[in-house]
């Protein structure tokens, strides 16, 4: 095996790096500013920053952001998109519902193909998969003709109940291919093969959509780290928490979506298995964002559909919860009162204290007052803040309030940290859970800051901030395995339900999984196959997904009491008289990849951690010298009693009065509460 | 403005998001816990925590039209108990009556006393829809013509004491309902987002202290009440008028006439109903406390839509309503449809106060209600039931044109079935869903267009409808001009009618239902209409080059 395994997650601000060596048997981390114009760039500059000799590189995952942001920015192909006849509005339509309940001038989200750009054919299957009306192939020549001479990139195609049987969408592909054209080509039920029409469609949309442009990106990609020396496989970062080479990456660009994010998660699960805690709330606060999610014994929680800025995706993919807008988050008055929130400064203007001409306070601007973040030392020095600035715009925000600057800095921080605790809480609950029960673990350039406050808030009292807090996305990355999802819907009472049929659905779905999987180059005795039912009561919507367990002998039996557990524990009640229903059938597939050991710290009970300086912070509107320590000269297992500052090269960890600190021998901070 | 202020604005700040939030927590557990779609997944239910007199302090709704309503029902309890001292910890009431909580009888509302030790600090209340209870047809009917047809009607009774249920009052309900354990199971979930709301609110004044948090509830009243008094003092004083009316009220043919008068004087805003019709045998009519409910939600959306409603808001909004009008309903009025008028009343509070708030307006939407109801046997005996509200344009405004195709106001964010699984469930097939061309009225900016849906049945089924604003369809505003009307047409093997309300009509095998919705109002001058959308628009197929010509004059 060779030397190195390495990961990048590319942000809007800095490009995370984390190399694993094996000859060192140790991590290491950087953090470079993120080139936007030549992304790759930005990454290969950061990585020859730590390593020589690229042909060492064994292992590559990226997180990619290329997917991402041009569906943000609408810089995504140009599609023709086809569909049956009578149904051409069914993805400007949607599910017709209008998420702000107070808002008259309400739009939809723009739809990523013009209305003029949809295609009707006559054509119709029914719901029982019945061809109603057979694809002629004269028509689809005919509108072929008419996408031709438009000169679109790509062609998407969703039939009605394709899902059931996809004959008709298949016609339009052979009569595709046999015109030997350039476009590529997206089928529904190849996308997604589940019911919806909705939601299908705009699941192949957005793959649509986004693939020339990651297709483009990750060529170019390989072709830099080639030239440079590195011979295998790239693995990219999907949204579900696996990994998957570049080349399935392009063929299912949708799943790069959460790229980035979702490392953090999976990391959470392997900083659970290390320090023995299945139940973890893991919060990713940046300067902009503040992104949580769940680990929950010891899987992290994952969704089969996801809405990304409105737009239903039919994906499965780690539940990343966005709320409230981080460090960035302006401190404002209403009627008289404080308010914090949500409209943020984004990274431009940012912050006051940025000096990129932000001139509304913010919560990065309260930490800098209060000392809390050293304004010389901001991000190992490599960012210089203006004090002076957001001194003077919270200053002016206290006169209007009657209160002083160091009141209306800790009170900004304080509301911020309440607000944030309660979204959490009403997060948890929605799932069942008492966030008591778990851990926090806090990651990102601001979590750390805040993490304490909010744990005391939501009644946490264990909090984890991992080694490389300010990278762990991308150390997350190298924790993984590789990942396929694929499903199938089956619509049967779950007692009527016929086991031929089902097995045939799951068959096919293994052998396209043990392909994926294969032209990965996983050796078949690393395949893991995972089955899964979308169950639910007759009469409801929201399906709950259970595993099948391969020991059961009482298949039935064993999987509907799975089921009103499930549903117990989820929703609160449920009805064990109640006849269920089978939605969907799913398969999910590992490729097991090898992990890197984490070497332990040695524990040395002469050494004792010596701070680097004092400082002036404020803690409960009193100016206390603290103590600033840098983690790396931390000694192993000794207890720290706040109020301290521990600071890294990405991060800076605030731990509050009534609580201690203790460094562990895999490098993590473990922090509690005092009782 | 400072010196009004008791307590400290940071803790204040923190107090109020709390509350907020604890409310979100109880709508979260009535969601969770409860056992019908209508309550978990078209979040058709309410809840609110409230200080001791009943005023709101944090509220959470899934339909828009159930702002802040649930005071009303704390303070008749209150009163006919005779007095706060009369409840103890533990104590739970139920209520529906449609004249009291101004809704339909299957809205069922629950509210409970918090005690914080000794003292009681407040309520928790909850309201959800009910899918059955007592009345003479499953669900709902369409054609009641007193309030005893429509179902069970409750005063506020105890059915908690002391934390003991009162069993025989609560089997008295449930057992009214064709879905008694459904019922039960619901009543249990809106018990239990109370205990939610008991449970923060108890949490909160813990942590801050009862005075702390009494000082800032009064401090966040202020708030409000600054908030609105900023925004309608800069509204330019003077009455401001619109008129609509609604086809009729679904038993008798003649037109329900709504009349709105709205006056500006400095920070005060009066709602007048006056000339609005008198109440009506059919089941448009509305209980006076939902009436306040829609003309505040009318408020809402033209001012501050974002900042979150409380026990301070309104207190310079008067509504006066004429007593035994469709807005102020009497024994024995029906009220089954009540929304219905409600969101012509919101649209023309809109239309009235447009000439003054011209950036914040919208013209008028497609309307509410549009629903589409079949009924019949399954294989297996058993009764199936599709309910449907259809969507339509939206009114243009002056930013943007309106959206087509969305659902109605007072239906909040439900979502429609997907084409897939109505057909798979029911004996439906679907042969159109899309864009009624040129249904959105004409304007600089356009109304939305209305839809088409076309039904086909693949087996003996009951058709019903409930279609409304033939006689004002959305109309434009600053010279655009009027979207257009509904029509449904029914087309069985001998014949072809249009009609817009029908109470059970029995169709057969490949009979066919063509609904085609209306559009939204048009905004501005159609001559001012921007060229390029136009041609936009023609190449969308949103409007052909009649439409073009006539109404933009736009020649080819």
């Amino acid at each position: 095996m060779k030397r190195y395994s390495l990961s990048a997650d590319i942000g809007g601000t800095f490009t995370d790096i984390v190399l694993y060596d094996r000859e060192k048997e140790d991590y290491n981390s950087a953090k470079v500013p993120t080139i936007k114009e030549n992304l790759s760039k930005g990454v290969l500059d950061g990585i020859a920053t730590m390593i020589d000799d690229f042909s060492e590189v064994e292992f590559f995952v990226h997180g990619t952001t290329a997917g991402l942001n041009a569906f943000l920015e609408r810089k995504g192909a140009d599609i023709a998109l086809i569909v049956t006849k009578g149904f051409r509005d069914v993805n400007e339509i949607g599910r017709a519902n209008r998420s702000e309940i107070y808002n008259i001038q309400y739009r939809q989200p723009e739809p990523l193909v013009k209305r003029r750009n949809i295609f009707e054919l006559d054509e119709r299957v029914l719901y029982d998969g019945t061809v109603h009306k057979e694809v002629s192939e004269d028509e689809v020549n005919k509108l072929i003709d008419e996408i031709e001479d438009a000169g679109y990139e790509s062609v998407s195609i969703a039939l009605l109940h394709s899902y059931k049987n996809p004959e008709n969408e298949l016609k339009v592909l052979d009569v595709l291919k046999k015109r030997n054209n350039k476009f590529s080509i997206s089928l529904s039920h190849n996308i997604v093969r589940e019911w919806r029409e909705y939601e299908r469609t705009s699941t192949t949309l957005i793959n649509a959509y986004i693939a020339p442009i990651v297709e483009n990106y990750l060529n170019q990609f390989e072709e830099q780290l080639e030239e440079k020396g590195t011979e295998n496989d790239l693995f990219i970062m999907q949204s579900n928490g696996g990994v998957m080479t570049s080349e399935v990456a392009k063929d299912k660009p949708i799943q790069t979506l959460l790229s980035g994010p979702v490392g953090g998660t999976m990391g959470g699960v392997t900083l659970g298995e290390q320090t023995s805690n299945d139940n973890l709330i893991c919060v990713d606060m940046g300067g902009t964002s503040f992104d949580v999610s769940m680990i929950i014994n010891g899987e992290p929680d994952v969704t089969s559909e996801v809405n990304i800025e409105k737009f239903p995706i039919l994906s499965p993919m780690v539940n990343m919860h966005t709320i409230g807008a981080g460090g960035g988050s302006i401190a404002w008055i209403e009627g008289g009162g404080l308010r914090v929130g949500p409209h943020s400064a984004g990274a431009v203007p940012g912050p006051v204290c940025y000096g990129k001409g932000g001139i509304e306070p913010t919560v990065t601007d309260a930490n800098v007052v209060l000392g809390r973040i050293d304004p010389a030392d901001f991000l190992g020095g490599n960012m210089k803040l203006d004090f002076e600035g957001a001194y003077k715009a919270i200053e002016e925000l206290g006169k209007q309030l009657g209160l002083g600057v160091y009141e209306t800095a800790e009170g900004i921080c304080e509301i911020a940290n309440a607000k944030m605790a309660d979204a959490i809480r009403t997060l948890t609950i929605s799932k069942g859970i008492d966030p008591r029960d778990f851990t926090l673990v806090a990651f990102g350039g601001a979590g750390p800051m805040h993490a304490m406050f909010i744990a005391e808030n939501l009644g946490i009292n264990k909090i984890i901030v991992p080694a490389s807090a300010g990278t762990f996305s991308a150390w997350g990355m190298l924790q993984t395995d590789i990942r396929h999802d694929d499903v199938r819907t089956y619509v049967s009472l779950l007692r009527a339900s016929d086991e031929a049929t089902m097995k045939n659905l799951f068959n096919q779905m293994i052998l396209n999984s043990e392909s994926v999987l294969k032209s990965q180059n996983i050796d078949p005795n690393n395949i893991k196959h995972n089955k899964q039912y979308d169950l639910r009561y007759v009469g409801q919507e929201y399906t709950v997904t259970v595993d099948e367990n391969p020991e059961s002998k009482n298949f039935y039996d064993d999987l509907e009491k799975d089921f009103h557990d499930m549903h117990l524990n989820i929703y609160g009640h449920n009805n064990p008289e109640g006849a269920v229903e089978i939605v969907n059938l799913r398969v999910v597939s590992y490729g097991l990849l090898d992990k890197n050991p984490h070497r332990k710290l040695e524990e040395n009970p002469e050494k004792i951690s010596n701070f680097e300086k004092t400082n002036q912070v404020f803690w409960n509107n009193k100016q206390v010298d603290t103590k600033i320590y840098n983690l790396e000269k931390l000694a192993v297992n000794e207890e720290l009693e706040g109020p301290i500052i521990i600071e890294t090269e990405t991060s800076t960890i605030v731990v509050p009065h009534n609580f201690v600190a203790k460094l562990d021998d895999t490098k993590n901070l473990l922090i509690e509460k005092e009782r | 403005m400072i010196s009004t202020f008791i307590e400290n604005p940071i803790t204040t700040e923190i107090i109020r998001n709390a509350l907020s939030s604890a409310a979100e927590e109880m709508n979260e557990s009535l969601a969770r816990s409860s056992f019908s779609p209508i309550i978990y997944e078209m979040k058709d239910c309410s809840v609110g925590i409230y200080n001791e007199n009943a005023e709101l302090l944090g509220q959470s709704s899934g339909l828009p039209t159930f702002l802040g309503n649930l005071d009303v029902c704390i303070r008749e309890t209150t009163k006919i108990i005779g007095g706060n001292e009369n409840y103890s910890p533990g104590d739970v009431y139920i209520m529906n009556d449609s004249y009291l909580a101004g809704t339909h009888l299957n809205d069922i509302t629950v509210i409970a006393p918090i005690f914080y030790k000794d003292d009681l600090v407040g309520f928790s209340a909850t309201r959800a829809h009910w899918l059955d209870l007592g009345a003479k047809d499953p669900g709902y009917p369409m054609d009641a013509t007193e309030i005893y047809q429509e179902g069970l009607r409750i005063p506020p009774l105890k059915i908690y004491n002391n934390g003991e249920p009162i069993q025989d009052i609560i089997k008295l309900i449930t057992m009214n309902s064709r879905l008694s354990d459904q019922a039960l199971g619901d009543l249990n979930a809106q018990i239990a987002a109370c205990n939610t709301g008991n449970k923060r609110v108890n949490d909160i004044v813990e942590r801050h202290g009862i005075e702390t948090f009494r000082n800032s509830i009064k401090d966040i009243f202020r708030q409000s009440e600054l908030i609105d008094i900023q925004q309608i003092s800069v509204i330019p004083d003077g009455v401001y008028t619109a008129e609509g009316t609604l086809d009729n009220d679904g038993v008798t043919e003649e037109e329900v006439p709504v009349k709105v008068k709205v006056t500006i004087e400095n920070e005060r805003l009066t709602i007048d109903l006056e000339g609005s019709s008198p109440q009506r045998m059919g089941m448009t009519n509305c209980g006076l406390a939902q009436t306040v409910s829609a003309c505040r939600v009318a408020f809402k959306h033209m001012i501050g839509p974002d900042s979150p409603v409380t026990g301070g808001n309104f207190k310079t909004m008067d509504i006066k309503v004429p007593k035994r009008s469709i807005f102020s309903a009497e024994e024995p009025a029906a009220c089954g449809w009540y929304f219905t008028a409600l969101g012509l009343l919101i649209d023309l509070i809109i239309k009235a106060l447009s000439p003054v708030l011209k950036e914040e307006s919208a013209a008028a939407h497609y309307g509410d209600s549009m629903v589409v109801t079949f009924s019949g046997r399954n294989e297996d005996e058993s009764t199936f039931l599709y309910v449907e509200p259809t969507a339509g344009g939206w009114g243009a405004f002056s930013a943007d044109d309106g959206q087509s195709g969305l659902i109605n106001n007072s239906n909040g964010d439900f979502k429609n079935l997907p084409v897939e699984v109505l057909e798979s469930k029911y004996p439906l097939k679907i042969n159109e869903y899309g864009f009624r061309v040129n249904s959105g009225g004409a304007g600089r900016t356009q109304g939305g267009q209305g839809i088409v849906r076309e039904y086909e049945l693949t087996k003996p089924s009951n058709l019903s409808l409930w279609f409304e604003r033939a006689k004002t369809p959305a109309w434009g505003l600053f010279d655009g001009l009027a979207g257009k009307a509904p029509e449904v047409e029914i087309i069985t093997k001998n014949d072809k009618e249009k009609r817009l309300k029908v109470n059970s009509k029995g169709l057969y095998v490949g009979d066919r239902v063509i609904v085609q919705t209306g559009g939204g109002g048009g905004f501005g001058p159609p001559l001012e209409r921007n060229e390029e959308e136009i041609r936009n628009d023609i190449l969308d197929g949103l409007i052909d080059e009649d439409f073009a010509r006539e109404k933009y004059g736009y020649s080819f």
